[in-house]
């Protein structure tokens, strides 16, 4: 029931979406600074405003303050060297779904990372075991797969570029945004 | 060969500020290790009106202590500066130890305007005889091939193995753009040791895995696309490039066979990586791995039977080796560490090297087919991208974390050299196989 979406659920999903779903760029056109944590879908890329699309998602009054707070986070993340899903993960992950099932026009995109321990090529598959693994979450929670694309960046695109435990953990994620169904 | 080594108990640091600003050479001697031949090498004498760009015999001593087999004798220690044949004390020489001296001098060529003359002789400073002496007549922009080509002369002839001093090197950088714009990825050549810097590749895409053919005359590499990443074969003469017709998806980590005839690179059509090869005559592609799990990076022997790739079937990442051809077994490899990856085989075929996870981060390793052992040979731990010089006698890698640069290893790890980066965030590195001309 779109109707009776809560004011401040769609306030917020479509402040949230407005940023994250900016075209999927191709990582040449998107790397965090080197001394700057930044977002990496929202980097300073030219021509990213007229590619930027609003996507909104009406969420029904079932959705809990606990779904909210969950849909608020749109990066899992991944201990060294593992492409498991953690329960916490899981979480995250049905409330996305939950969303995306009650918003069909809507698309998902995966972007799977890895920190830079270990070489590049290896990051390379290993991030995008973890964007499917993320995927096969979003399969069993209801999103049809025709909906989910996925890519890897390796340890291209570091969130953050430190090279100390607390940075490889916030690395070492798969990123969701989202974009309007063609 | 001569077997003067003496076993040292100490740690020394050594610094030479090279003659690029950031050209710092660090040579780590680590406790308990052999010590190198000792070797005098004499400030080159020079005749010439203007001060010469190179400093010939810097360049020798700096070839020579990257190898780790040498120790060059600080010259402040030196009793004599000889600079030809008839000034030579070879008194002089055994008093500080030395068991080989070079001399030499640059000179105008007389009957060449605008040419050098350059002129090395190596001695035996305990047999009192000279081992070689070789001349160069050259433009001065060849000067430091021909400084290279002596310390070559100089490696052979005490060693008798060949050494990797007039070789070059290809590097990938990320440029950042200084307005906030988008970063320029770039596909460098250089010397061996990071002089005389090119770029030979500008792209929007990062620039993966660059490979040099076993010809020394074209690279491979993957640009790395959301859509969909190529691998292109880039002639180096000419800048033209083609990609080639790798299946659908994300190709990455090519390699070439050693014939120079096919790529063996890894695929990920079904959302999993798995290792290809490609005929480059007829484009016929052979699957060698199927494996739900990921098969990656893999390197070909240089007797052209095996592969060697990454694979994490065991769970954590390691190693495994399989013939190079359709649906080959695969035999685990590395049985060590928590961590194997990035494996490439050493000149012979005995060894490879790779990025190994011994609990102290990723370092460079050397995994020994005889002994099935690996020996962490890297003081950093942030390594990645290492790799074998054409002869073995040196390797080569990139530390990665907020100091990022290109490190040349001797293969006892005994030396650590930094290698001058042209422009940009270094990432991956690999080694010519051929010498320059």
């Amino acid at each position: 029931m779109y109707a009776s979406t809560r004011i401040i659920a769609v306030t917020f999903i479509s402040l949230f979406f407005l940023v994250s779903c900016t075209k999927p760029a191709d990582p040449g056109m998107e790397e965090s600074s080197m001394d700057e944590p930044s977002q990496a879908g929202s980097s300073e890329t030219a021509g990213s405003e007229e590619d930027s699309v609003l996507v909104e998602m009406g969420l029904d009054e079932s959705a809990s303050d606990e779904q909210m707070s969950l849909l608020e986070q749109s990066t899992v993340y991944f201990d060294y060297d593992e492409s498991t899903v953690t329960e916490d993960a899981q979480k995250v992950i049905r409330a996305h779904a939950n969303a995306l099932v009650q918003n069909p026009d809507v698309s998902l995109q995966l972007a799977g990372h890895a920190d830079e321990r270990g070489t590049r090529e290896y990051n390379l598959a290993l991030g995008e075991q973890r964007a499917l693994a993320v995927s096969a979450f979003f399969q069993e929670f209801g999103v049809d797969a025709t909906r989910i694309t996925s890519v890897s960046y390796g340890e291209e695109v570091p969130f953050v570029s430190g090279s100390d435990e607390e940075s490889w953990a916030l690395n070492r994620r798969v990123e969701f945004s989202h974009d309007l169904m063609q | 060969m001569k077997n003067k080594y003496f076993s040292i108990i100490f740690t020394i640091a050594l610094l030479v500020i090279g003659s690029r600003a950031n050209a710092v050479i660090v040579i780590e001697i680590d406790e308990g290790i052999e010590r190198g031949i000792p070797i005098a090498i004499v400030p080159f004498g020079s005749d010439t009106k203007d001060a010469l760009p190179v400093s010939v015999g810097q360049v020798v001593r700096d070839d020579l202590a990257r190898t780790g087999r040498f120790d060059p004798i600080p010259a402040d220690q030196y009793l004599s500066s000889p600079t030809s044949a008839e000034a030579m004390q070879f008194n002089d020489w055994q008093v500080i130890s030395a068991d080989y001296v070079l001399i030499g001098r640059v000179e105008a060529a007389q009957d060449r305007e605008g040419s050098y003359r350059v002129i090395a002789r190596l001695y035996d400073a305990f047999e009192q005889k000279q081992v070689f002496g070789i001349q160069y007549i050259i433009t001065v922009d060849k000067l430091r091939a021909a400084a290279h080509r002596i310390a070559n002369s100089v490696f052979e002839n005490i060693t008798d193995e060949l050494s990797s001093f007039d070789t070059q090197i290809v590097y990938t950088t990320t440029i950042q753009n200084d307005n906030g714009g988008a970063p320029e990825h770039a596909l460098y050549l250089s010397d061996y040791d990071g002089h005389n810097p090119q770029i030979i590749l500008r792209s929007e895409y990062p620039i993966l895995s660059p490979a040099w053919s076993p010809d020394g005359t074209r690279v491979v590499y993957s640009e790395l696309r959301a859509s969909g990443s190529l691998i292109y074969v880039q002639t180096i003469a000419t800048g033209e490039r083609y990609a080639i017709a790798t299946p659908e998806g994300q190709n990455s980590a090519p390699n070439w066979s050693p014939d120079g005839q096919r790529i063996v690179f890894s695929n990920s059509t079904e959302g999993n990586y798995d290792i290809y090869i490609i005929s480059l005559a007829d484009g016929k592609l052979t699957r060698v791995t199927d494996h739900r799990l990921i098969d990656t990076e893999p390197s070909w022997s240089p007797d052209g039977k095996h592969i060697v790739f990454t694979s994490n079937r065991g769970k954590d990442p390691q190693i495994y080796r399989a013939a190079a051809k359709r649906n080959a077994a695969a035999q685990r490899v590395t049985l060590e560490g928590r961590s194997n990856t990035g494996a490439h085989y050493s000149p012979s075929g005995e060894q490879l090297v790779l990025i190994t996870d011994h609990g102290r981060g990723s370092q460079v390793g050397i995994f020994d087919f005889s002994t099935k052992q690996i020996r962490v040979i890297s003081s950093t731990n942030i390594d990645d991208s290492a790799k074998f010089s054409p002869h073995g006698d040196m390797l080569i890698h990139v530390v990665e974390g907020r100091d990022r640069y290109i490190k040349i290893l001797s293969p006892d790890g005994r030396a650590q050299t930094r290698v001058p980066v042209a422009e940009g965030r270094i990432k991956q590195v690999d080694w010519g196989k051929i010498h320059q001309q």
